[in-house]
């Protein structure tokens, strides 16, 4: 996770030197969560979902608000809000379903993923095993 | 010339900014004015200087740069329209608004360059010495079409001879305005007693008059100029 969230912010860096002060981002970690193993590219494109229509339309100043907490013992929570000012382009809905088959095929029903739309926000929750490597089956290895 | 820029993105703005300032031929003015969206770009497209060419993206928050450009063609002198975008798909879209010319991002100097020199074919040509002064300038076999004299100027001369003294002595001041590019041409313009139409002073590369110097027919009868026949007859 730890690495997902230097991804994010790298990428953030840069559209932020697009967008300026249009662009508002608001982290929130806990630290425990960074060493939580998860898949690569999980985190990147729900940020840069929250970009592309929380960001991109909106003439006034965007917020994206990024937090990763504990949820309980056994769970980490991830969750990305975007305002929204009004409707977007929309898009092909890839990046969003690609992340759920894989954490599908990696976890089974052992996780959650929520979509929620709000007045003026949307809103991507997801829902990891904290104690639990994802299993990784690659054909190459196997 | 005057360029306007719209542009979401203020380094693409940057960008268009500094190449622009690469490509502006010797000698020639060009203002360059900046807007981040179709409604930031009203006021400079509705002020005093008269907006030649549009440096139009499409993607843009609010109303985006194709419908914008459906709006520009409305105006009764629309700029001439070049898109700059990231996308190539809206190409085809971009003749419906027969848009000058349509580049991708980023942009290439050389590219630039050419689309600008689309755009000045695209731009009411010079008119040239096309002053005419009314209504005595008409009686007076003057030339019509582009000047007319402000209707309680001292400049009302009653016989041709005397038109053609006023006729000369505006043409002067004219051309004056004209070789030193004055800012304050509206001020020249007015002396001579003499209007300028936008068209005028855009084909002459001047600083538009202002709306008092630019009269439409309504405002010059309500003067009491004359009838609108008076004007229409010019």
């Amino acid at each position: 996770m730890r690495e997902e969230v230097e991804l994010a912010k790298r990428y953030l860096d840069i559209e932020q030197l697009r967008f300026g002060p249009r662009m508002q981002v608001r982290w929130n970690i806990d630290p425990e969560v960074l060493s939580l193993p998860v898949p690569p590219l999980v985190l990147q494109p729900l940020v840069e979902n929250a970009v592309k229509h929380g960001v991109e339309p909106s003439e006034t100043p965007a917020h994206i608000r990024i937090s990763l907490h504990r949820h309980g013992k056994n769970y980490a929570i991830l969750t990305v809000t975007n305002t929204q000012a009004g409707p977007s382009a929309p898009g092909l809905g890839m990046a969003l379903a690609n992340v759920r088959h894989r954490l599908q095929l990696l976890y089974d029903m052992d996780f959650q993923m929520e979509q929620r739309h709000k007045a003026h926000a949307f809103q991507v929750q997801l829902r990891l095993p904290f104690n639990r490597t994802p299993a990784y089956h690659c054909p190459c290895t196997s | 010339m005057h360029i306007l820029i719209i542009d979401d993105e203020p380094l693409a703005r940057s960008r268009l900014r500094h190449l622009l300032g690469d490509c502006t031929p010797h000698g020639e003015h060009w203002t360059m004015s900046e807007a981040a969206s179709a409604s930031q770009a009203l006021p400079p497209l509705s002020g005093p200087l008269p907006v030649d060419i549009v440096l139009l993206d499409i993607q843009m928050p609010g109303a985006n740069g194709m419908s914008f450009a459906f709006t520009l063609q409305q105006l009764p002198a629309p700029p001439a329209i070049i898109f700059v975008t990231a996308h190539s798909h809206y190409a085809a879209q971009a003749f419906d608004v027969q848009a000058c010319d349509y580049l991708t991002k980023p942009v290439r100097l050389e590219r630039l360059q050419q689309a600008l020199a689309k755009a000045k074919k695209q731009l009411p040509s010079d008119p040239g010495p096309q002053l005419a002064i009314a209504p005595w300038a008409a009686r007076a076999g003057l030339g019509r079409r582009w000047c007319i004299s402000r209707p309680s100027s001292k400049c009302s001369p009653s016989t041709p001879r005397r038109a053609a003294m006023c006729w000369k002595a505006a043409w002067s001041i004219w051309s004056s305005v004209t070789r030193t590019r004055a800012a304050h041409s509206p001020q020249l313009l007015g002396q001579s007693g003499l209007f300028a139409t936008p068209g005028i002073c855009r084909a002459r590369g001047l600083v538009s008059p202002s709306a008092r110097y630019c009269p439409t027919l309504a405002s010059l009868t309500a003067a009491g100029g004359g009838s609108a026949q008076t004007f229409n007859n010019l």
